[in-house]
């Protein structure tokens, strides 16, 4: 295993006694949390745009799946939180790979657009349906139990470690040589035995699933989910962003971009309110210029 | 046992009919040339045989099995393997990369890095292993999509245009090459190709394809003093001038 990947480990492990460490908890734990959520979506769609060559741009869709079910199932069937979150993840998986093999027809832009499409529309139909709670969104219960206050930094470590355990294996198995051949070649793929359809459908349902998952525990986490803040277009920026920053088809490019976007935009957040939104996108541009391929992309 | 066996197929893009009926047989272990000029058909019809693209209309059989409905993939693991008239390599990943995912894919060897090295050394490519697909000379990423094919363990081989952009000496390389695997593992090859003289070294039987019709199948002695094929190349006025 790459050195750098060993440090990723290490860092997991000091992300987990921190929380015995710093003294100002609430809010650190608040910024940690925000940025492994982001690590972790950044990550999914790391399986999907980095090793298949599909860009999702409305993967956040899957988000909002994930996370609906887990709160209704929580809250219309009383359901404990880490059985709906599994199922949150599931439906958003199997979600993803039964529309994937007729919407992974197209390519590049023409499927990052649709996605968008789907997940601006999924948005419009949950905010028109009952048992969604329409545009007045789901309340969840807050979370009372054993490691209060951390519970949800260490879910979202947990979902962040699993995500980077999979593009891992990805980046190695036999299984992520079948989606690198895909992202350089789809007929070459066919060419030499990959079946490319059932390649893509399972990394659009592998990457939907841990999106999902991330969406279940984002729900629980803010206590309060409506159509807006479920199918957030801007979410789906943040994560490209993120991605594309710290290098796509990388094992670690998508945690470090999230963690140093997530940290740049907390220290502007709180130093300069007012101008926030023009130094991100200043960070942006030259994120663009100074290194297109992010910060460890190689391609 | 015939190894293909091309019957009655037709295809068209939009209104433009770029196969007519197309049939033939193929024995195993038989090396075929489909020559014809630019737009003819030849590409089309190995793209038929592999299936990337589908046939409008008749049927494609190999060794005895109907595969016209099937994926390339599917024929990639039945023992078709071919290359690209512009080639088409995994261009971000290593020469053995590119040879070990056709081992993993399509074929039932082991897939092992020394399999795949081995293959590398067949088509005189281990030296540029672990160097990336698209730093390759076009020369060395013909032979590479020669090595990748060749993992599938195919017993039949579609060869497009493996010649075309090749020095002699490259060209003659890949010759005796194509002649080894031949003997040594009886492949039936099958190629569409303009550079007759390298194309005549491999092959008695030659097929001629004019406007998406089949207009000549036979020795290529034959072919240069058949009416069809000279008017198809040099026009009607030069037929029955001699050559």
């Amino acid at each position: 295993m790459a050195r750098l990947e060993k440090v990723i480990f290490i860092f997991f492990a000091v992300l987990a006694v921190l929380p015995l460490l710093l003294p100002d908890w609430p809010y650190w734990g608040r910024v940690l949390s925000s940025a492994l959520m982001l690590s972790s979506l950044a990550l999914a769609q790391n399986v999907l745009l980095g090793y298949t060559g599909y860009p999702a741009f409305g993967g956040i869709a899957f988000f909002g799946i994930g996370g609906y079910t887990t709160a209704i199932l929580m809250k219309s069937y009383s359901v404990p939180f880490l059985p709906s979150l599994l199922v949150g993840g599931m439906v958003a998986g199997f979600t993803a790979l039964i529309i994937a093999p007729p919407l992974m027809r197209l390519k590049s832009h023409y499927f990052a657009i649709t996605t968008l499409a789907l997940q601006l529309a999924l948005g419009e139909v949950v905010a028109n349906l009952e048992f969604t709670g329409g545009t007045d969104g789901i309340n969840l219960p807050i979370y009372r139990g054993p490691f209060e206050g951390y519970f949800f930094h260490f879910m979202f470590l947990f979902l962040a470690l699993i995500s980077f355990l999979i593009n891992l294996w990805v980046d190695r198995s036999v299984f992520g040589y079948a989606l690198k051949a895909i992202r350089e070649d789809e007929v070459a793929a066919e060419s030499v035995g990959v079946n490319t359809v059932l390649f893509k459908s399972f990394s659009f349902g592998i990457s939907s699933f841990l999106t999902g998952l991330v969406g279940g525990v984002y729900a629980y986490w803010i206590t309060y989910i409506d159509p807006t803040s479920m199918f957030d277009p801007l979410l789906s920026v943040k994560t490209f962003v993120a991605l594309l920053l710290g290098g796509v088809g990388t094992t670690i490019g998508p945690l470090l971009g999230a963690f140093l976007l997530e940290m740049v935009s907390e220290i502007v957040w709180s130093g300069l309110t007012e101008v926030h939104g023009i130094i991100l996108g200043l960070l942006i541009v030259l994120g663009i210029l100074l290194v297109p391929r992010g910060i460890l992309g190689v391609r | 046992m015939r190894a293909l066996e091309v019957i009655g197929v037709e295809k068209s893009f939009g209104g433009n009919k770029v196969l007519k009926g197309i049939s033939f047989g193929v024995e195993e272990g038989e090396t075929v040339g489909i020559v014809g000029p630019n737009g003819s058909g030849k590409t089309t019809l190995l793209n038929v045989i592999g299936g990337v693209i589908r046939q409008d209309r008749g049927r494609v059989l190999a060794f005895g099995k109907d595969i016209s409905s099937r994926r390339p993939s599917e024929r990639a693991r039945l023992g078709i393997g071919r290359t690209f008239q512009i080639t088409r390599l995994f261009s971000n990943l290593t020469a053995l990369e590119n040879v070990m995912i056709a081992l993993h894919y399509g074929s039932s060897l082991p897939a092992t890095k020394e399999k795949a090295l081995e293959i590398l050394e067949e088509v005189g490519l281990s030296h540029k292993a672990k160097d990336r697909a698209s730093s390759l000379s076009l020369a060395q990423r013909k032979r590479l999509e020669l090595a990748r094919a060749l993992a599938l363990q195919p017993r039949v081989l579609l060869l497009d245009e493996v010649f075309a952009g090749l020095n002699p000496v490259s060209i003659k390389e890949i010759v005796d090459l194509l002649k080894r695997l031949r003997e040594e593992r009886r492949i039936t090859l099958i190629l569409a190709e303009h550079v007759l003289k390298a194309l005549f070294q491999l092959t008695e039987r030659v097929l001629v394809l004019s406007e998406g019709r089949l207009i000549f199948d036979g020795r290529p002695e034959d072919m240069a003093q058949n009416e069809e094929v000279i008017k198809a190349y040099l026009g009607e006025r030069y037929v029955g001038k001699g050559s």
